[in-house]
């Protein structure tokens, strides 16, 4: 019982996780800040719905495949949204209204 | 890395019988053939992965740690009053050499939110931060110090 | 096998993330730029692999994992692709222009 619990717990700040970076995306303006917003869904949130999955299933073969599953997302999700923000920023014209740029390195 | 290709078998499989292993001990075997041969993949790349599993658990735990920090950060910048941010693309440029490493970070920039690393040239950096806070510190943050013993130690190791 | 109790848990959290997808499927039918659309349908997979994810828990079936493996592998197929057609169509000019911003910024610092 009380596993179902800790479970409920995780997958409900999951949720909150998911459901507050919807909010930012409706309050940004802007895709790239949209974008960061969006990353903390696709980490914070999808990790902590599947591991409250896990922790449910118990030592199953479907908690075993949950967790093949985090390797995956969390290996494919920033390489789909750095594909996004090069295609952002070097289709936007006007992207120096937008951002400002700091160069750190002496190249 | 055989042995992880052969338990991904099983797992995919869903239930370990006598036939299921057979089946497996040959795939794995394929698998690991064509990844030497076609993916320029090296066997030495196994005794590295097991000598530095220690410091990539605790990368990962470090990286999560990271993520939880940075996600309240990111979370209270969106259910603040008023949403005055200032983003910034910031380049920068770290010491490390091996490919494989500097991919680790670049993911790693990623996945950590309010930061997305957007070009990668050789050690070159160009990554875009929410907040200019987001944004200070990345040469020496800890993921380039963690990251800077991993490559000490395999420089060694080929000194040796 | 599993509780009744956590089962119906499990079908209100369904619901929350559904709603939460078609809230961010508003957002990809009103998103005035292209990477809006993108990243509004990359989250939008993003949650229905969970849903799918806690329908396997429901049904105690452990191959509808892999229907959500293979529909995450699709997602991020879908967004690597649609993100280089767009960029090859758009206009390749610009197509090293991460230097040019750095060294558009060098050179007005300079003039100035």
């Amino acid at each position: 019982m009380i596993r179902y619990l800790i479970s409920a717990a995780c997958i409900i700040f999951g949720i909150v996780v998911i459901a507050s970076a919807m909010v930012g995306n409706y309050r940004f303006g802007y895709v790239l800040n949209r974008m960061q917003v969006g990353a903390t869904a696709d980490t914070l949130g999808a990790f902590f719905v599947i591991f409250g999955l896990v922790i449910a299933s118990g030592f199953t073969v479907i908690s075993l495949k949950l967790c093949i599953m985090i390797g995956f997302l969390w290996f494919a999700n920033p390489v789909a949204s750095h594909f996004l923000a090069r295609t952002e920023i070097i289709s936007n014209e006007n992207i120096l209204d937008e951002v400002e740029v700091v160069s750190n390195d002496n190249l | 890395m055989y042995i992880l290709l052969f338990l991904l078998w099983v797992a995919l499989n869903g239930k370990l019988t006598a036939e299921i292993a057979v089946f497996g001990v040959f795939i794995a075997g394929g698998v690991y053939w064509f990844m030497c041969k076609n993916l320029e993949y090296d066997p030495k790349n196994d005794i590295r992965m097991v000598k530095n599993s220690f410091r990539a658990i605790v990368y990962i735990i470090v990286l999560f740690t990271e993520i939880v920090k940075s996600s309240i950060a990111v979370m209270k910048i969106v259910f603040s009053k008023s949403v005055d941010i200032q983003p910034q693309i910031v380049f920068f440029e770290v010491p490390l050499k091996s490919e494989f490493l500097l991919t680790v970070l670049a993911n790693s920039i990623t996945l950590t939110p309010g930061t997305i690393t957007v070009d990668v040239k050789d050690n070159h950096f160009c990554v875009h931060a929410l907040d200019y806070t987001l944004a200070q510190g990345f040469e020496d943050s800890v993921f380039v110090r963690l990251l800077m013993k991993m490559e000490d130690k395999e420089d060694d190791k080929s000194a040796v | 096998m599993i509780n009744q109790r956590y089962e119906y848990f499990l079908i209100g959290a369904m619901c929350l993330l559904a709603i939460i997808a078609v809230a961010y499927l508003v957002r990809a039918i009103i998103g005035p730029h292209f990477s809006d659309r993108i990243l509004a349908i990359n989250s939008i997979s993003t949650i229905i692999i969970l849903i799918i994810c806690a329908i396997s828990l429901i049904q105690g079936e452990n191959y509808i994992v892999d229907i959500a493996l293979i529909y995450a592998m699709l997602g991020f197929v879908t967004v690597v692709i649609v993100c280089k057609a767009y960029l090859r169509s758009h206009n390749k000019d610009r197509a090293n222009d991460l230097v040019n911003l750095r060294g558009g910024k060098k050179d007005d610092q300079i003039s100035d």
